[in-house]
């Protein structure tokens, strides 16, 4: 259990989070440079909640990308709290 | 030009502009950084420039949360929404590029010297971004 929280808790373990978060977010730079600019546009119209709802949302890339962003959000919060 | 709520009220005047606040602190620490020399070099002068700047990049990264949050206000003011959307996603990577940064492990030379050139590439990083942002 002790491993585990060092493991939560270590500076290695957020530092891969902030690179992978890195790559998500030029991941979506690089989407944004072809035909997902328009679905990313239009996700700015909606709240939060309705962007897996609504059409664009159906895109298996976004939602992909999505929930791949809130996973590794999450891991940084899990983070964040263990550290301090 | 004179800034008057027209003017707000029809863009002239975006808020992207407070964005601009943090580059010459961020770009005062990339030059510090980079005139310092070896960053393993343990003198008092070596160790007072790295330090000075380290501050200069909390400094920025200071004005930069600001600015985004300035923006924040600005969008649920109704004034604009320039640089919503799908412009959006480099400025994300400035906050995490700056981050990454401040959270470099060890104290070792290796350690050190990564710091150091993080942060000597900062400003040139947030430009680059800045510029992609404006070609998206």
């Amino acid at each position: 259990m002790k491993k585990l929280i060092d493991f939560l808790s270590s500076l290695h373990f957020s530092l891969w989070l902030l690179i992978i978060l890195s790559v998500w977010f030029t991941w979506a730079v690089v989407l944004t440079t072809t035909c997902y600019y328009e679905i990313f546009q239009q996700m700015n119209n909606y709240l939060m909640p309705d962007w897996l709802s609504v059409s664009h949302g159906k895109s298996p890339l976004i939602r992909f990308r999505f929930f791949g962003l809130c996973a590794v959000a999450a891991a940084l919060g899990i983070n964040l709290i263990f550290c301090s | 030009m004179v800034k008057t709520s027209t003017n707000i009220a029809t863009g002239s005047f975006s808020f992207t502009h407070f964005e601009e606040s943090p580059w010459p602190s961020m770009l005062f620490s990339s030059v510090t950084s980079f005139s310092t020399g070896k960053p393993d070099e343990n003198t008092f002068q070596t160790a007072a420039w790295h330090h000075r700047g380290r501050n200069y990049l909390i400094l920025g990264a200071i004005c930069f949360l600001i600015s985004e949050y300035s923006g924040m206000i600005w969008c649920q003011q109704g004034w604009g929404t320039s640089g919503t959307g799908a412009m959006f996603f480099p400025i994300p990577l400035v906050l995490l590029y700056l981050m990454i940064a401040f959270h470099i492990p060890g104290r070792n030379e290796n350690a050190a010297r990564i710091r150091s050139l993080l942060g000597g590439l900062s400003g040139v990083f947030l430009l680059t971004m800045t510029m992609i942002r404006s070609l998206l």
